[in-house]
């Protein structure tokens, strides 16, 4: 096939692959127990590993295959996605106050986690559709209007984080792709203002978690436990670190979450800030990469897809280690590839499969 | 362009990130490296048992027993209702502070905290056995202080206190802690250094619930060492009882070595009110009492000694040869001094006295002229002596050396000089004579053992070893003259119609001397020291009656009872 010459981008795909392995490990030093057991008999680490064995196969399928061609699927797996959340808003089962699982025997699955690419998806199919009216209003009322009902499901569930990373992602990718500067800042600006009214939509405990973030020392025991714990991990491990497997605050139990949304601040307290920076430094990798395909790609969809995949993955590393040092209030927003779980890594892989197909066409 | 634009946003914000994380693990690691250590070390005290205090046959009067405390871990309550109302069904506590007090517990929400102290074994054995069934409860036990003899020895025992911050700055270094007891009087404090223990404790690594992970260090806690008093416990009780109701002193010592038997001060307190949080609203009522019950009146207490000096006055106007046994004088009920008039206690006079009569009757005129015969600086020199105004150095901290007066003292005190009429009331023991009861034992003590002053001395052994069998200095007078006042103080007690005729006992010579002491007040001390078997003294006693009134004639009949009890006790 014509479409299917160009080479792959290594260096994207080894630094996806550093971070994930980065991922197996951590996930195994948060749920170790220092008895005896090991990496292989550790049912978390194994699951992980699975999970980026999935991964992996999704992401070469995906860079294989001809990102143009898969678009034309984009609307239907939106819908679908769209269909899943309308479900849990109905029957899902209540975790930690919100509806976020759909329960397939064995595994869990996070439709709110998918639909962060299948959005990008609908949107790149949709901008790509209206490639001659790029710039025009109704255009860039539409490119938000199809994230809308993604938004609006989300933050019902309730899951402020990742309802609030379709923000980002939409005007990145609006932006980028050619609309118009004049109509997207007043609407970001209409968005800010009209935050006091957001204020009065949300649950109570995500309240909690906003003041908590104000003042820890709200709640030492409650709300605010967890990032003061996630500090002191993070903050003890110093230059170099307490050493892989001997943080105290995650094997003692101290940190909450500490496989899932806080897995950072095991990175930060057993490596110190020289594994923080090294992790940093492969999420800039990855994030460089995507920009230059970005910049590379002639085609609006390429662009889209690639814009709203690097958004996504930045947002999430930015919002997720901020909070775990206490410069961002607590919103469950996962490290990409790196904490545990199926929903995350897969979608993060798939991300990087697309980026990785784009960037064949470049090459 | 756009793609630029994207990309400095998106760069800045890593950096701001790596910004960030310098900022918390370089700038500010100590701080959380500190944080996270307390995190997961904690020190488990282990408390040492303070060391017990015995008599002389080694029967406890002080000691620490097993307290009983119910605490809780307030992240560990599942059912806060159901434990508030077991708590009050066994306890007996109301409902609305149990809910306070777990309510605090809230603040320290994973270690235990304190909601009852002490409930008896009996409850403490009826929680603990359904003490699992409870999340959050927590049966713990202590030690606390138990003073067997209730208000009884209290001078001698003392009590604790909660060491406060300057005692703890300039002790840390000796191992104590923040929260612990220390002696604040007695024996308490004097040994405080051997009775405490050396607290053990272990260092654990725990997790976020507190639950010990692993033991990192253990230090087994070191029990104090037991302290033996010379006190006889019976006597100790008996002296007590004596004196229920009333104010003084009573003590009573070997002569031949100074070891106390019994020292009674009245009145008294609980010590118990210090370390039992029950009693603890008594301490007001005790710090405030006009009568000083801290006060152990036998040591830290000086007053006029009255006519028991005059024993004093006698050896020295004998030693001195300014008098001999048969030096007489006639009292006719006064003592003329110029103008002044100084009144003997019978008015009509006790006629012509020999030495041996003026100390039978306590006769004023007779030490009056031997007063003004010998002069102040004779008199002050022989009471120094006999360890008259000054500190008898016992094993107890509070002792004051009271005042013996010279010509120096009264220009230095007084700013005027001494005049002879100062003399003839430093005679009989009044003026500005003030002694502490602990002085005339020892005085006493010197007839009784031929003219040697002993150290009293109330601890024997600290931890089985022998540290102390009484200091003996030999004061060097002529024993014929030692015999001559002896035989007089016998004469006090046994002659026909002798002012200590009270204290007579019926198998048993009983010696010794009165004394009604003036005070400004009105009301009068009573005195009476003696001594017991008269050819081989075992005991010295002396009663100090404070402001009792009634003088040294009753004072002599309370010693004769404490005599008698020796007896009956076989100590004499």
């Amino acid at each position: 096939m014509r479409n299917n010459k160009g080479r792959i981008d290594s260096i994207l795909l080894m630094a996806a692959m550093a971070i994930s392995f980065l991922g197996i490990v951590f996930v195994y030093s948060a749920t170790h127990n220092r008895s005896g057991d090991n990496l292989f008999l550790n049912p978390m680490a194994i699951k992980q590993c699975m999970w980026c064995l999935v991964g992996f196969v999704l992401l070469f399928l995906i860079a294989r295959a001809d990102y143009l061609r898969m678009l034309d699927m984009a609307y239907l797996a939106y819908g679908l996605n769209l269909v899943a959340l309308l479900f849990l808003l109905f029957f899902g089962d209540v975790h930690y106050g919100a509806k976020r699982w759909i329960d397939l025997g064995p595994i869990a699955i996070q439709p709110s986690e998918f639909v962060k690419i299948t959005a990008i998806l609908a949107l790149a199919a949709f901008l790509g559709e209206r490639r001659e009216r790029t710039g025009s209003f109704s255009n860039f009322v539409l490119g938000l209007g199809v994230i809308m009902p993604a938004f609006l499901l989300i933050f019902l569930q309730p899951d402020l984080g990742t309802s609030l990373v379709l923000i980002p992602i939409v005007f990145a990718v609006l932006y980028v792709c050619g609309e118009k500067i004049k109509y997207i800042i007043p609407v970001i600006v209409a968005g800010i203002c009209s935050t006091p009214f957001l204020w009065s939509l949300l649950k109570d405990y995500q309240k909690n978690r906003l003041l908590v973030f104000l003042n820890p020392d709200l709640d030492p025991l409650g709300a605010g436990y967890t990032i003061i714990q996630s500090k002191i991990a993070i903050g003890s491990g110093g230059l170099l670190g307490k050493g892989l497997f001997n943080g105290t605050q995650s094997y003692l139990k101290f940190l909450p979450e500490k496989h899932t949304d806080f897995i950072f601040s095991v990175i930060g307290e057993e490596w110190g800030y020289v594994g923080a920076a090294t992790l940093l430094f492969l999420y800039t990798v990855l994030i460089a990469r995507g920009l230059r395909i970005i910049s590379k790609t002639e085609d609006v969809c390429g662009k889209a897809i690639a814009t709203g995949i690097v958004t996504l993955i930045a947002f999430q590393v930015f919002v997720n280690i901020a909070m775990t040092i206490g410069f961002m209030p607590v919103v469950g927003l996962p490290l990409p590839a790196i904490s545990y779980g199926g929903s995350n890594t897969i979608v993060t892989l798939i991300g990087v499969g697309f980026l990785l197909s784009i960037s064949r066409k470049v090459e | 362009m756009r793609v630029k634009v994207l990309a400095i946003i998106l760069l800045l914000s890593l950096a701001f990130l790596l910004g960030g994380l310098a900022y918390v693990q370089l700038v500010r690691y100590e701080r959380y490296r500190t944080m996270s250590e307390d995190n997961r070390l904690k020190i488990i005290p282990l408390m040492a048992p303070r060391g017990m205090i015995l008599d002389r046959d080694g029967k406890p009067l002080v000691k620490d027993t097993l307290a009983f405390n119910v605490a809780v871990i307030y992240s560990h309550i599942k059912d806060k209702e159901a434990l508030i109302n077991l708590l009050h069904s066994v306890l007996d506590m109301k409902k609305e502070g149990l809910a306070v007090r777990i309510d605090q517990a809230k603040w320290r929400a994973y270690s235990p905290n304190n909601v009852a102290e002490d409930i008896g074994i009996k409850k403490a054995i009826h929680l603990g056995e359904i003490e699992m069934d409870y999340p959050g409860l927590l049966l713990e036990v202590s030690t606390k202080r138990e003073y067997l003899l209730k208000e009884g020895a209290a001078g001698i025992f003392g009590y604790l206190g909660l060491i406060n911050r300057p005692e703890f700055k300039k002790l840390k270094r000796y191992g104590y802690r923040i929260n612990d007891l220390v002696g604040r009087d007695g024996v308490e404090k004097k040994y405080d250094n051997y009775l405490r223990g050396k607290h053990g404790g272990k260092q654990v690594e725990v997790d976020h619930r507190g639950r010990r992970v692993s033991t990192l260090g253990f230090r087994e806690p070191l029990p104090g060492r037991d302290v033996q008093l010379t006190i006889d416990v019976e006597l100790q009780k008996f002296c007590d009882r004596l004196l229920a109701s009333k104010k003084g002193a009573i003590i009573a010592m070997d002569p031949e070595t100074g070891a106390v038997l019994a020292m009674a001060s009245a009145p008294s307190f609980d010590p118990e009110i210090f370390v039992d949080k029950k009693k603890r609203r008594k301490i007001g009522d005790v710090l405030l009492d006009e009568d000083y019950p801290l006060l152990n009146r036998a040591i830290a207490g000086a007053y006029p000694p009255g006519s028991v000096f005059k024993t004093v006055m006698a050896l020295a106007a004998l030693e001195t040869g300014k008098a001999r046994e048969d030096t007489s004088y006639t009292c006719e009920g006064s003592f003329s001094l110029g103008r002044a008039k100084f009144r003997c206690w019978k008015k009509s006079g006790h006629g012509v006295q020999t030495m041996r009569d003026a100390i039978k009757n306590s006769c004023n005129v007779y030490f009056f002229n031997t007063g003004i015969r010998l002069g102040v600086d004779d008199i002050s020199e022989y009471a120094k002596k006999f360890g008259i105004g000054e500190k008898s150095h016992i094993d107890l901290p509070g002792e004051v050396a009271g005042v013996l007066p010279t010509k120096s003292w009264k220009r230095k005190r007084l700013g005027d000089r001494w005049y002879k009429g100062d003399t003839v009331n430093y005679s009989i023991g009044q003026g500005y004579l003030l002694c502490t009861p602990i002085q005339i034992c020892r005085m006493m003590s010197v007839f009784a053992n031929g003219g040697e002053l002993v150290t009293p001395y109330i601890v024997s052994k600290v931890g089985g070893i022998v540290i102390n069998k009484g200091k003996i200095e030999d004061l060097n007078f002529s024993g014929e003259n030692i015999k001559i006042i002896r035989d007089a103080l016998q004469n006090v007690v046994n002659g026909h119609r002798g002012t200590g005729m009270k204290a007579k006992l019926k198998n048993v010579i009983v010696s010794g001397k009165t004394g009604t002491s003036q005070t400004s007040r009105g009301k009068n001390h009573g005195w009476f020291a003696g001594f017991a078997p008269f050819d081989d003294p075992k005991l010295t006693v002396v009663v100090f009656d404070e402001y009792g009134g009634k003088g040294g004639y009753y004072a002599a009949g309370t010693a004769g009872k404490v005599f008698q009890k020796a007896q009956d006790m076989g100590l004499l």
